[in-house]
């Protein structure tokens, strides 16, 4: 096993372990988005993008037979507005891990990789989105000493007929 | 403008009351936005460390709130007030969705500020509105951040429909093992 960065010749490998991550979210919660029609196409674009990009890494899990068997996905954003005390902080988008690969270490081992570049620059703040029905992605986070801290809620504009707040 | 007048007869005094109405914002409710986000974000701060206003940060705000008033495509600024008062104000946004993922544009609450002295019902009235904002856009989707430990705004959020999507987690390096 090995765990390294990602090539640009591994972009359409890593946007196929993310529909692998998109169908285990939707299983656990219907309610997820779903990928676009060429969702995989527009995945492997934005990690080839990214690959090319110094506020970016991708580490890769290869297996023993070469194949990319998970990955995980880092960004350095701005993730509080101007008006607050700045702190710049890391952003961990994807985790993911072949099923026969899990519990296993592996995960934790690409965040390991991905929290060390973070420590290079200096960042202290990691922050993650966690599907609220993903328990197992819970715990591990929890594991790592994350805790929740914002509840992200999602809800659906409908026509709003009762009454007609601030129009002519 | 709907201005519905409304006598309440109550110990033998007549009160007008007129409805609360919602519009965009403009410049010169700047001050006014300010004050208002200026009193929530020091309340905020208790429940995220991470958002502790900035000694500069009214002067940040008011210059993002210009920002987001110049830009009438994807940013909007909605105020309740009653009687020209303000009584609170939700600006929201839309922006594109994940990559591969969708729908391609979601709709997003920033910030939501309600006056903490007269702010019965001005939440829902601001969320209608948005709602009404987001729906003439065709934007399919709204997300809003809550803090965790703000039972009150969860509770808030849940009770006008919405439903849990995903927790913001974090980790402060050095903790972990």
């Amino acid at each position: 096993m090995l765990i390294r960065l990602a090539r640009l010749d591994e972009a359409g490998d890593v946007a196929e372990l993310w529909m692998q991550l998109v169908d285990y979210h939707r299983a656990l919660d219907p309610d997820l988005p779903a990928p676009e029609p060429d969702g995989i196409q527009r995945y492997a674009k934005f990690i080839l993008n990214l690959l090319r990009r110094d506020d970016a890494r991708v580490y890769v899990l290869i297996d023993r037979r070469g194949r990319v068997a998970g990955y995980a996905l880092g960004m350095i954003i701005d993730l509080v507005p101007e008006a607050f005390v700045q702190e710049k902080a890391g952003f961990i988008a994807d985790v993911y891990i072949e099923p026969p690969m899990r519990t296993q270490g592996y995960g934790r081992a690409l965040v390991e990789h991905l929290f060390n570049w973070f420590r290079e620059h200096h960042l202290t703040l990691i922050e993650c989105d966690v599907a609220s029905k993903n328990t197992q992605g819970i715990a591990f986070w929890q594991h790592l000493s994350g805790r929740p801290i914002m509840t992200r809620l999602r809800f659906s504009p409908s026509p709003f007929s009762e009454t007609d707040h601030g129009k002519p | 403008m709907l201005c519905l007048t409304i006598y309440i007869h109550y110990q033998k005094t007549f009160f007008i009351m007129h409805e609360m109405v919602t519009r965009e914002a403009t410049l010169s409710d700047l001050d006014t936005l300010g004050t208002l986000w200026l009193t929530n974000a020091k309340l905020q701060a208790e429940y995220d460390g991470r958002f502790c206003p900035s000694t500069d940060g009214l002067v940040r705000w008011m210059d993002w709130a210009r920002s987001w008033l110049a830009n009438d495509l994807y940013t909007v600024i909605l105020v309740a007030e009653r009687d020209d008062y303000v009584l609170g104000y939700i600006a929201v946004q839309i922006e594109g969705g994940r990559p591969g993922m969708l729908p391609e544009r979601v709709g997003r609450v920033r910030e939501m500020v309600v006056d903490q002295h007269d702010g019965e019902g001005v939440g829902t009235v601001l969320v209608d509105a948005a709602k009404n904002w987001f729906y003439d856009r065709y934007v399919s989707v709204v997300l809003a951040d809550v803090p965790r430990r703000a039972s009150v705004q969860q509770a808030f959020w849940r009770a006008i429909g919405a439903t849990v999507h995903t927790e913001v987690m974090y980790v402060k390096l050095g903790n972990h093992q």
